[in-house]
């Protein structure tokens, strides 16, 4: 096979002091012989080009115009990045090959341009492929598909937006069946499952697998300082951070989300003696901004980036040597591919140094440390596909031309994510996409599509089609206001965004940390949010809404595990030690074998923290669960709060252990939850993302002049409407299946209540005990609104004379 | 006047209703957003924002009915439970201009036969609502006098009387135990007494608004707050 690799390319690898490797020689015959391929390699492998050679021989051999080689990326900035990295041997080798970019940020005359000429290969995201889609001459633009080539596999597998580009690919495959699919997967645990998503239905693609030849050297930052029982910025380590960046050439800082990137860069800053190069990049600052850093990056003129999970996907700037984890890592293959980052050589160790914030992330990272040295990794979730995502591609596919039902039907179950999908709850579907379905229908402006004697859908009108490709995409925003960084007058340049959220509850004067400077607050101008530079010693921090990521089921089995024993404690830094020590002698500690039950008294109410590991999310809704029988069962809860490692929760009674059993219980899964999914606040947050998706409401909408928030309702009053006048609305069926995958974790829950209901260790404490420490400090409680509330309420209403009046009242009513 | 002592009993016990002296009178706030005089059997209700929904519908807003009828369902109930012999609706009843036009057949049934059902329908003329067809029926003015008290939409700087006020859409919160409850409410200084917005889909303006303060003092205030369904001063 190898012989169809053309001597031209060897010479050129020969030139680069490279040689072909066995995988690529393997893969160049896979993609050869087989419709889909899937490459799972660890990075600095070179996977990327390898996933382009067979196109580059082929167009080589074969010159041709048209599109040839498609080329799909979840990140804008990977296709920048592609771009540059492929223009090299092209132009080295001369090869008749044109290779261009189309992303968000195209020019509308470019993109004009490539529709009637498209280049030969076209780097583009899942979001532009759809709109492509979607016009009446896409299948011509795709018919002579060579290849598609779907980098980062992997991040695509199990979420929305991978959903959402499994549909594309059905579609292109109808459009163009010779086509060949080439898959790029970092190292998982399960590559069976990513090739199942990444062939068609019942046919997974050929595995060529790449294993790892090096263990990354990866070390626990040992303190100097004291450690604090929570919080997430590690300001404790930060003199640390600093100099182990001093020793390197170039370090890579990576933090979990935008707020501590703000604050880790400022504190860094202020460790910065030496004025070393040190940059901040996050998916908030203005895109002109990130070029500049990572064109500073490539040029070898940074000490250190700190950034958000936006550089953890294949951008490749080679020199990085030494990759820094700000924060608990969460989950072992999203701290392995960070990792990956340095040293993209396959054959050298990569270097990376943990620094957890609080004492519990120390014990995770001593987990994650410990896996990694064993070759463990955590199992991708396969799901089902996410039903919300359905009406947008069937008002897509009626977009790019007259169809039937059942046209688009096969094309659905031919996505891998989508095979289950029945055809009657697909019908449901398509009349929700067609005129609102049952409640809305009749309303006029919700008519998307019209129907004729032949069955073909058409677009009910040319406003349905703009409206369509402006909310094309599966990434819901909270509404968003640009941040102007003020010079004079009004004058100044934009920086980035912030959240709508954010914006409005700043009122003149305040500070706030943005781009890594402290802005003041002016005013909101424009849509636009002012700021003027200024000094302030407590700046606010922008919040951001999700980017929450919750603790692996397999880091939380090893979180336990070390919990459980004391011995394998010595590598944890002193000061963690102690703190377990402590709890061992006051209350007790958590293990793998049972859940540990503490209650305590804690401003003015009672405690009650479960330790059960099971991440956030799984927590949250057994907080929201829990907390409704322990409503019935007169304990009056107040408020509760989840953490990747428990919840805690506040009642104003006192738990009686004989009760314990009945709330940690397995069918609080059953009453509860129906009780709780009709009345629940979370599931209008699903709603709030089911109803932009679906296109039942609008992201962007052509006036530009109001917030969204002025001029939609919030989507929560929609839901109550639903609710109340059409409860069997297809969208409050996917709404409800929305959340039990995006939100609630339920099956993580159960089985951990399974397992752990008759497993109890409860312990009636004096006072807060040294494990719940960061559980009590946590942020971000959930008020309950029962007995509890109004108990509390009442305590605290005024003294009344209602009382006397009220004799006044009923002599006034006596006459009756 | 259907209310009686068994009923308001059972209101103040549950915590539904409470009383309260203004301007020489006995008040009922009742947590459902209305107030009632029973000296003068009246009712009093703010702010209805009828087809809101559909006024919005002009934005993209997918529900365009639902809220107009959520709205009177909301308003029969409390009207049957008073049934006053006069009821004041304090602007703003329709969100704009041509809302009564846009209303459904049934909802405008819905809205006679609650109109018709006292013996005096107060529409008081609001910012949003400058005139109201006559098809909506009862009677049209800018305030209504009872002795000292005049019932308008809007404020106006007269310390004689006593003025109570729709328009702001009031709410508060109260931070207990480190934990913060938040709902609609009604606010008053002894002179001026604003209502909470009754309509489905209509928002609120904390009562520590500049533009709040500026009318009710925080110093002199006195604040009920409607937490899920029932009323605490605060």
């Amino acid at each position: 096979m190898a012989k169809r690799f053309p001597n031209l390319f060897y010479r050129w690898f020969k030139q680069q002091g490279w040689t072909l490797r066995a995988y690529q020689r393997e893969m160049l015959s896979a993609v050869s012989s087989h419709r889909s391929t899937l490459l799972v390699a660890p990075t600095g492998a070179g996977k990327t080009l390898s996933g382009f050679l067979p196109s580059l021989a082929d167009l080589y051999k074969h010159p041709r115009s048209g599109l040839h080689t498609l080329y799909i990326s979840p990140l804008k900035a990977l296709t920048n990045d592609i771009h540059r990295n492929l223009t090299t041997p092209v132009a080295e080798m001369s090869l008749p090959i044109s290779i261009e970019t189309r992303t968000g940020d195209t020019s509308s005359y470019k993109r004009q341009r490539q529709r009637k000429k498209p280049p030969n290969i076209l780097l583009t995201t899942p979001e532009s492929l759809m709109l492509l889609l979607s016009y009446s001459d896409g299948a011509t633009f795709f018919k002579n598909l060579h290849s598609v080539i779907i980098d980062e596999v992997h991040s695509l597998v199990g979420n929305k937006r991978g959903d959402f580009t499994a549909l594309a690919l059905a579609r292109l495959n109808e459009i163009a069946p010779q086509h060949r699919r080439i898959g790029l997967s970092a190292t998982v645990a399960d590559p069976k499952g990513i090739s199942r998503w990444l062939g068609v239905t019942g046919e997974p693609a050929q595995v060529v697998h790449v294993p790892q030849i090096t263990q990354p050297d990866v070390t626990l930052l040992a303190p100097t300082q004291r450690m604090p029982f929570g919080g997430f910025m590690a300001g404790y380590a930060m003199e640390a951070v600093y100099q182990a960046i001093k020793k390197t050439k170039t370090a890579l800082v990576f933090v979990n989300t935008r707020a501590q990137a703000e604050r880790v860069f400022q504190m860094l800053w202020e460790q910065n003696r030496d004025g070393l190069a040190i940059a901040l990049y996050h998916g908030a600052l203005a895109k002109e901004q990130r070029r500049k850093t990572e064109a500073l990056m490539a040029e070898n003129k940074l000490r250190a980036i700190v950034s958000t999970s936006a550089l953890e996907l294949g951008i490749d700037w080679g020199n990085i040597d030494l990759v820094i984890q700000v924060g608990a890592p969460k989950g072992i293959s999203r701290l392995l591919q960070r990792i990956g980052r340095a040293n993209h050589r396959l054959d050298e160790p990569s270097q990376a140094l943990l620094v957890p914030a609080n004492r519990f992330e120390a014990i995770e990272c001593k987990a994650a440390i410990e896996a990694i040295a064993k070759g463990k990794l955590d199992a991708e979730t396969l799901t089902p596909g996410a039903l919300d995502v359905l009406p947008q591609f069937i008002v897509n596919c009626v977009c790019s031309g007259p169809t039937t039902r059942d046209q688009v039907y096969e094309q659905v179950v031919n996505a891998p994510p989508y095979q289950d999908v029945t055809k009657a709850e697909f019908d449901r579907l398509w009349r929700f996409a067609a005129n609102g379905g049952e409640a809305l229908n009749g309303y006029g402006r919700f008519l998307r599509m019209t129907v004729d004697e032949g069955g073909f859908f058409r677009p009910a009108s040319q406003r349905v089609i703009q409206r369509h490709r402006q909310n094309i995409g599966t990434i819901v925003e909270a509404g968003r206001l640009k941040v102007k960084r003020i010079t004079r007058g009004n004058r100044g340049t934009i920086v980035g965004d912030v959240d709508e959220y954010f914006a409005q509850q700043l009122v003149p004067g305040d500070t706030f940390l943005f781009a890594g400077e402290v802005l003041k607050f002016e005013a909101i101008r424009d849509m636009q949010l002012h700021g003027k530079p200024a000094k302030s010693k407590d700046p606010k921090i922008p919040r951001y809404t999700g980017g929450q990521l919750s603790l692996s089921t397999f880091l939380a089995d090893e979180v336990r595990g070390i919990l459980k024993n004391p011995n394998s404690w010595a590598t944890l830094p002193l000061q963690v030690q102690q703190w377990l020590q402590l709890q061992r002698a006051f209350s007790t500690l958590p293990s793998n074998d049972n859940i540990l039950v503490e209650q305590f008294p804690y401003r003015k109410a009672n405690q009650v923290l479960f330790y059960t590991f099971e991440g956030r999310k799984a927590n949250q809704t057994l907080g929201m669960l829990m907390t409704r029988r322990m409503e019935k069962k007169g304990l009056k809860p107040l408020s509760f709060s989840a953490t990747d490692y428990g919840l805690s929760v506040a009642m104003l009674e006192t738990l009686d252990k004989r009760m314990l059993n009945t709330l940690f219980q397995p069918d609080i899964l059953g009453d509860e939850l129906e009780d709780w999914m009709l009345h629940a606040p979370m599931l209008k947050r699903s709603f709030r993302q089911v109803a932009v998706v679906s296109g039942l409401t609008e992201q962007r909408y052509h006036s530009r002049s109001k917030t969204m928030k002025q001029i939609t309702f919030s989507t929560d009053l929609i839901y109550d409407t639903l609710r109340e006048h059409d409860p069997d609305h297809i969208l409050l069926t996917v709404t409800r299946m929305d959340a039990e995958r995006e939100l609630l974790d339920l099956r993580r829950l159960a089985d951990m209540l399974i397992r752990f209901h008759d497993k109890l260790v409860f312990q009636d404490l004096p006072k807060v005990s040294p494990l719940a420490i960061p559980m009590v400090q946590a942020l971000g409680s959930e008020s309950i609104t029962g007995a509890g509330a109004h108990e509390l309420i009442a305590q605290a209403e005024l003294y009344k004379e209602a009382e006397s009046m009220l004799d006044e009242v009923r002599a006034l009513l006596g006459g009756d | 006047m259907a209310i009686n002592q068994a009923i308001l009993t059972q209101l103040v016990t549950r915590k539904q209703v409470t009383a309260i002296q203004f301007g020489g009178q006995i008040a009922l706030l009742d947590s459902r957003g209305i107030l009632y005089f029973p000296a003068f059997d009246s009712l009093v209700v703010s702010d209805l924002h009828f087809e809101k929904a559909s006024y919005l519908a002009a934005y993209a807003n997918p529900v365009a009915q639902l809220d107009t009828r959520a709205t009177l369902k909301r308003l029969a109930a409390v009207l049957g439970q008073y049934q006053p012999s006069e009821v004041i609706c304090l602007g703003d009843s329709f969100h704009d201009a041509h809302g009564y036009n846009r209303m459904l057949a049934e909802d405008k049934a819905n809205l006679a036969q609650l109109v018709t059902g006292c013996s005096r329908w107060c529409w008081v003329l609001g910012n949003h609502d400058p005139a109201i067809p006559v098809a909506a029926g009862g009677e049209q003015t800018m305030a209504v006098h009872r002795q000292d008290m005049v019932f308008q939409h809007e404020p106006e700087n007269d310390e004689t009387s006593f003025q109570v006020v729709g328009h702001f859409h009031p709410k508060s919160h109260l931070t207990v135990a480190s934990r913060r409850y938040q709902g609609k409410c009604f606010v008053h200084n002894g002179h001026t007494l604003i209502m909470p917005a009754f309509g489905q889909y209509t928002g609120g303006l904390s009562i520590d608004s500049e533009v709040i303060k500026n009318l009710i003092n925080p110093v002199s205030r006195h604040v009920y707050l409607i937490y899920q369904d029932r009323i605490y001063q605060v």
